[in-house]
């Protein structure tokens, strides 16, 4: 017994040693150092509860349109709308990508507003919202198509109607209960009490909100390749966000004491919890990651740039140019 | 006791030299009846206080006797001197020299005739003292104005002049001793002195102190007189400085014959000498005769420093060396005529000086040159001079055996410290010295911090003599606190800490290997103050440039401390008191692996720290068990936490990759590995433990504990510090070890293959926990498993096995995967199931899980409605009510072949589901083949599974 003991001590001291020196020979790339991976943990855990209740309380896709092209109203109503020629362009765009969406029962709809924000936003029920800055902001078709995907990534992975799910819900019980039990007492009593759970959740969900910025650039992506734009325009667009608008910070130096490692550690995950959106270099990061993990799917494929089509304002499906620079062969 | 209104003050005489005394005469020395006030006709009660007595003398009629009669008489004559002296100096011009001298005879011997005429009258007695005083001052400064004062001179010699005067002293002691009263020799000096201070100053005044001087010094040796001679001291140096102090620096006048200086030594030298004389005799125990000593002191160096020249700086300490110098030779003689041996050895030091031994003159000799050393030295010199000082009183006291002498050395000693902070504080300049830079001060502060160590060590150590343990403590002490200011200084504040671990553990070897217990207080206290030190600057604040320092820094602690505690431990704990031994081993232990651990955290980079301290875990969990050492098990057990912890921080989110293994597997797989080897080697040792005493107690003794029970009934090692297996305790709290490789499996398994592709790996995870858990018969493992099934089926729930990335149709790269990915979580939850037993099993020794029987059917009906779940994603459509059939008719299959009745239940349901879908849904919207199809399908299914429940239904019932 003690032989064997011996034995895997000995392995052990070998694998813990020797797996050190491995690493110490391999790649390493500056890795952060915290409480991220707990909290990533412990959000996917909400979020998985979260998922339980939605499922069993989903709202059909009818009513989620409904719900889209209301707030679609009063946003055209808020904003001036860009040019018909603008508007066309980026519906045909955008169409194209919806082809591929996993929610085929929504019917996507993009609006320009004249501004110029370097903007662009989603509305439940496929209502998607491009301001004019973005348009001038991106230099190709596919780089349009990235950022259109990643907002109708947004819709189709229901990210939109889920911030507005439990309160449907709240509503609609609230006038079942209204009609059932009569008065407008309880109705408003339901409401007002279900708004206020609403609130909470919102509260306890937030924390997750970054993971689904990630998703939608995820599927975005997906969305853009498969309509056969180059892989490399998201990454392209946000390394020029990042650039122009100071998305990251300068690297912070790692620390070089443990109490400022820790410090830095509770810093950074209370501060994490309410951002909505990760910092552009993460985002940027995640997306390369994407990319290598279907590297295998990409190969040998040919992808459209469409950098004449964008200036031109015609749509791909239009006109496909066939000089070398608008197309990426893997 | 004497208590008279001429001596108010009683004193009480010291034990055997009150028949002495007694038979001399009286308790006081003078003459029976002789000064002294008739007795009171009711006297005060006995055991009054004097000013009680006083009181009640006073409130009779007798106290306008005593005013009238004995103060305005002496008041009287002193005011009629003083009238003379002024009138020979001053008074009406038409008076001659001769004239003046003559009237100043006259009146002098006028007094001292009327004086003498009336003491024949006993009623007298009292007033005639006044009278014979006046008339004898009245003499003499009419002989000092003969030559001294210009107005009256009628004498040019000052050798004449000052004959003439002695020879009036000589007759006035004369007569003084023949009446043998103190109080008229006190009047008779003190006029003299207060002529001196009137008269303007010259060689002949300073001269004319002399004689007085002599007389006075005579006459009260002679009669044994103590009043006297402390007047005349304080008359001399009182007049000194309010006349002639400077004289002592300068001649009094241009070209004058004599020293200032000389005349004020010699009066010194007198009342020194006529001290000496008392001790040679054998000091009475009066309080004048003691103060003599201090008196002459203070009023010598005192006078002489009240005009001290502010130009010359070497003069003052000059002045002190030498007066330190002459109070040595003081010392010495007094060391001689009352060796310290001739005292009882409990006398106190105060009683000893004040009855004229050494220790007072010692004392004064060693201030005096150390306040000289200060005046004239700065720096390394003074420092120098002052350990010079602290080794001759050291020395000398250690070959005199005299304690009293090494502590006056201490005294010395603690002032150059005193010095050695000063420096400390106010000099920031560096210096080279061997090619090191340091601050300027260093050489001089590393020899007195020399010197206090090797005096403190060559102390003797307990028991130790009287003031001998506060001797060593003092040296000690401030030698440790300059020490730890000297290392301070000079190095960074992240070598702090070891540096003064290094010195901490010198004092802790110093305690172990002498009997001076007060080395290992100090190296207690400075053990705790490096090691705070070194967690603040070493873990709170940013390492130094250079590579080596953490080595230094937090490598040098881990050796020494590591090295202390192995040696308490296993070692001699020498002349350490055994109840110390366990709290610094232990200690100390704590501080090395701490230190460890900072070092690790320093030199790895942030993927490998946690890999670094899983070698600490082990080595200490090695020697905690191998060596029976419960503290290092108790190390194991904290840093296996604390590993945990670090993996958690920063290795789930480590980037990069070896030979296409990412860094996460390489780092945290071996992790793992550790946990598992830990628990196992645990289980070994608590089962090991469990059959032998059963308390982790061995029994046997430590090295330096006591063997028999006779010993040991003093002071045993406690229970925790003795050698041993497992306790009870730690055998209760091992369970844990089994929860970190799970929650890391399962993380490596999230940042591994992302938030979806995790699913198979927890499903798996989940199979394994519970085959080991089930065949172990460990509950906390299938505790564990039932979570992360729970976790698993929530995640495959929300997801659908999709990642973001997925898209459905012709882009569909992880359709396969996603499949695979499905069947093998159904797959896992099934075999899961299985594992766990259908009832209480009585093999299991009534350690099942309470969860164990209804996660047999949750696993079962998880995995059923994933399949249903993913079939419904997958087989979305016109075909999914003939995919459900199909699926239901499986499980029943399944069920009956396998005799498991959760299968069969959760296939009925979900074929009742079918078919209500068939009803409700497929009937209204399924069109063409598709609807007959479908009920087709399912009615037969339907059929056949009713014929196989009636078929085996006397079966069902075994099967239950």
């Amino acid at each position: 017994m003690k032989r064997v003991r011996t034995i895997g001590l000995l392995m052990l001291l070998v694998l813990l040693i020797g797996s050190a020196l491995v690493v110490t020979l391999g790649r390493s790339r500056p890795s952060p150092v915290g409480f991220q991976a707990v909290v990533e943990m412990a959000l996917d855990a909400q979020r998985d509860l979260d998922q339980v209740g939605k499922q069993a309380t989903r709202i059909s896709e009818a009513d989620e349109m409904r719900l889209g092209e209301e707030i679609a109203r009063r946003a055209r109503q808020w904003w001036p709308m860009a040019s018909s020629d603008l508007q066309d362009y980026v519906r045909e765009v955008g169409r194209r990508l919806a082809r591929h969406v996993r929610r085929p029962g929504i019917r996507y709809t993009f609006h320009v507003i004249d501004d110029g924000l370097v903007n662009a936003f989603a509305l439940p029920g496929g209502q998607i919202f491009l301001m004019r800055g973005m348009l001038q902001f991106v230099e190709t078709e596919a780089e349009l198509a990235a950022v259109l995907g990643h907002e109708i990534a947004h819709v189709d992975l229901r990210h939109c109607i889920d911030l507005f799910h439990y309160e449907l819900l709240v509503k609609k019980v609230a006038g079942a209960a209204g009609r059932v039990f009569g008065g407008d007492l309880t109705e408003f009593v339901i409401q007002a009490t279900g708004q206020i759970g609403v609130l909470v959740h919102r509260i306890l969900t937030m924390g997750y909100q970054k993971q689904l910025e990630f998703d939608a650039d995820e599927q975005g992506w997906s969305l853009a390749v498969a309509a056969g734009y180059d892989p490399e325009a998201a990454m392209a667009t946000f390394a020029r966000l990042d650039d122009q608008f100071g998305g990251s910070a300068a690297p912070r130096p790692p620390p070089r004491n443990p109490a400022a490692e820790i410090a830095g550690a509770i810093r950074t995950a209370a501060g994490s919890y309410f951002h909505s959106h990760p910092p552009t270099i993460e985002r940027l990061r995640h997306l390369r990651q994407v990319k290598q993990a279907n590297a295998a799917g990409l190969a040998g494929q040919r992808f459209y740039i469409g950098r004449w089509n964008l200036r031109h304002l015609t749509p791909r499906s239009r006109e496909e140019r066939s000089t070398s620079d608008e197309f990426r062969t893997y | 006791m004497a208590a008279t209104l001429e001596n108010p003050v009683s004193f009480e005489p010291l034990p055997g030299e009150e028949a002495a005394a007694t038979a001399a005469g009286t308790l006081d020395g003078r003459p029976p009846g002789f000064g002294r006030r008739p007795p009171p006709d009711e006297p005060p009660p006995a055991g009054s206080s004097w000013f009680e007595q006083l009181r009640a003398s006073l409130s009779g009629e007798e106290w306008e006797a005593v005013v009238g009669g004995s103060w305005l008489n002496k008041l009287g004559a002193l005011i009629l001197v003083i009238g003379l002296a002024l009138f020979l100096n001053y008074s009406y011009g038409h008076l001659g020299p001769a004239g003046r001298v003559a009237t100043g005879y006259a009146v002098g011997l006028a007094l001292l005739g009327a004086g003498l005429w009336l003491e024949r009258q006993e009623r007298y007695q009292i007033f005639t003292l006044g009278l014979k005083g006046g008339g004898w001052a009245a003499l003499y400064y009419t002989s000092y104005a003969v030559h001294a004062i210009d107005a009256s001179r009628l004498i040019e010699s000052p050798a004449l002049g000052m004959l003439l005067l002695v020879g009036v002293a000589a007759a006035m002691i004369a007569h003084a001793l023949q009446y043998r009263s103190e109080p008229m020799a006190c009047l008779a000096y003190f006029i003299g002195y207060a002529t001196l201070v009137i008269s303007p100053r010259s060689d002949y005044s300073l001269l004319a102190s002399l004689p007085l001087l002599a007389s006075l010094l005579i006459a009260s040796y002679r009669r044994e007189w103590d009043q006297t001679p402390l007047l005349g001291l304080i008359l001399s140096y009182a007049c000194y400085a309010l006349g002639y102090g400077d004289v002592f620096w300068r001649p009094p006048l241009p070209g004058a014959l004599v020293s200032g200086k000389a005349i004020l030594v010699v009066h010194w030298l007198a009342f020194e000498a006529f001290d000496l004389l008392e001790v040679a005799r054998g000091r009475r125990s009066t309080g004048a005769a003691r103060a003599v000593f201090p008196v002459n002191a203070v009023g010598f160096i005192g006078v002489a420093l009240l005009h001290a020249p502010s130009g010359d700086p070497y003069a003052l300490p000059h002045f002190l060396a030498m007066t330190g110098a002459g109070y040595l030779v003081s010392t010495l003689i007094r060391a001689w005529l009352r060796p310290p041996a001739g005292f009882a050895p409990a006398t106190p030091i105060l009683e000893r000086a004040l009855a004229g031994s050494y220790e007072g003159a010692v004392s004064l000799t060693t201030g005096l040159l150390a306040v000289a050393l200060w005046l004239r030295f700065t720096g390394f010199r003074l420092i120098a001079g002052s350990l010079l000082l602290v080794e001759m009183l050291f020395v000398t006291g250690r070959q005199t055996r005299q304690s009293f002498l090494r502590l006056l050395g201490l005294l010395v000693y603690e002032l150059g410290a005193l010095y050695g902070f000063h420096l400390m504080v106010t000099v920031e300049a560096a210096r080279e010295l061997f090619g090191l830079t340091m601050k300027a001060w260093t050489p001089g502060l590393g020899l007195l911090i020399a010197v206090g160590y090797l005096d403190a060590l060559l102390l003797p150590g307990e028991p130790a003599e009287e003031f001998d343990r506060q001797s060593r403590a003092g040296f000690s002490v401030a030698a440790t606190l300059l020490a730890v200011l000297c290392l301070a200084s000079n190095l960074r504040g992240q070598l702090h800490g070891v540096a003064w671990l290094a010195l901490a553990m010198i004092l802790l070897e110093v305690a172990r290997r002498t009997t001076r217990p007060e080395f290992a207080w100090q190296a207690y206290g400075l053990g705790a103050l490096a090691a705070g030190t070194m967690v603040v600057q070493n873990l709170a604040r940013d390492a130094g440039p250079a590579a080596w320092e953490p080595w230094v820094a937090l490598g040098g602690p881990v050796l020494l401390t590591g090295f202390t505690a192995w040696r308490l431990r296993f070692g001699q704990s020498g002349n350490l008191p055994l109840d110390h031994v366990p709290p610094v081993s232990d200690l100390s232990a704590d501080v090395a692996v701490g230190a460890l651990l900072g070092l690790l955290w320093h030199l790895l980079p942030p993927g490998l720290v946690a890999l670094g301290w899983g070698v600490v875990a082990v080595v200490a969990g090695e020697i905690g068990y191998g060596w029976g050492w419960p503290r290092l098990r108790l190390h194991l057990q904290v840093v296996l936490a604390l590993t945990f912890g670090r993996a958690v921080m920063a290795n789930f989110t480590l980037l990069g990759d070896t030979a296409g293994l990412s860094h996460r597997v390489l780092t945290v797989v071996p992790l793992l590995a550790l946990f598992i080897y830990e628990w196992l080697r645990g289980a070994e040792e608590a089962s090991a433990s469990a059959s032998g005493s059963g308390d982790g107690d061995d029994g046997a003794p430590l090295a330096g504990e006591p063997s028999s029970p006779g010993q040991a009934a003093g002071q045993p090692y406690p229970e925790p510090f003795r050698p041993g297996g497992m306790t009870l305790a730690e055998r209760d709290w091992q369970w844990w070890w089994l929860y970190p490789p799970t929650i890391m499996a399962a993380m490596l398994f999230r940042f591994e293959f992302g938030r979806v592709g995790m699913v198979t790996g927890w499903a798996l995870l989940t199979v394994g926990l519970v085959a080991v858990g089930r065949r172990a018969r460990l509950g906390h493992l299938r505790a564990q498993s039932y979570l992360l099934a729970v976790m698993t089926f929530l995640r495959c729930w929300g997801t659908d096995f999709l990642p973001p990335s997925a898209l459905p149709g012709e882009f569909d790269p992880n359709r396969v995967d996603r499949l695979l990915a499905g069947f093998a979580v159904v797959l896992a939850f099934f075999i899961a199931q299985f594992q766990l037993p259908r009832r209480e099993d009585p093999a299991d020794d009534g350690q099942l899980y309470p969860f164990d029987r209804q996660f047999r059917s949750a696993f079962c009906v998880m995995g059923a409605l994933i399949l249903t779940k993913l079939i419904y994603h997958e087989v979305s459509g016109h075909a999914l009510s003939i995919a459900w059939g199909c699926e239901a008719a499986l499980l029943l299959a399944a069920g009956f072949a396998l005799r498991d009745r959760p299968l069969r239940l959760s296939g009925l349901f979900l074929l009742f589901f079918c078919v209500l879908k068939l009803l409700v849904y497929d009937f209204a919207n399924l069109e063409g083949p598709w609807r007959y199809l479908s009920f087709c399908l399912v009615g037969a299914l339907v059929m056949g599974i009713s014929w196989a429940y009636s078929r085996f239904r006397d079966k069902l019932r075994e099967y239950f």
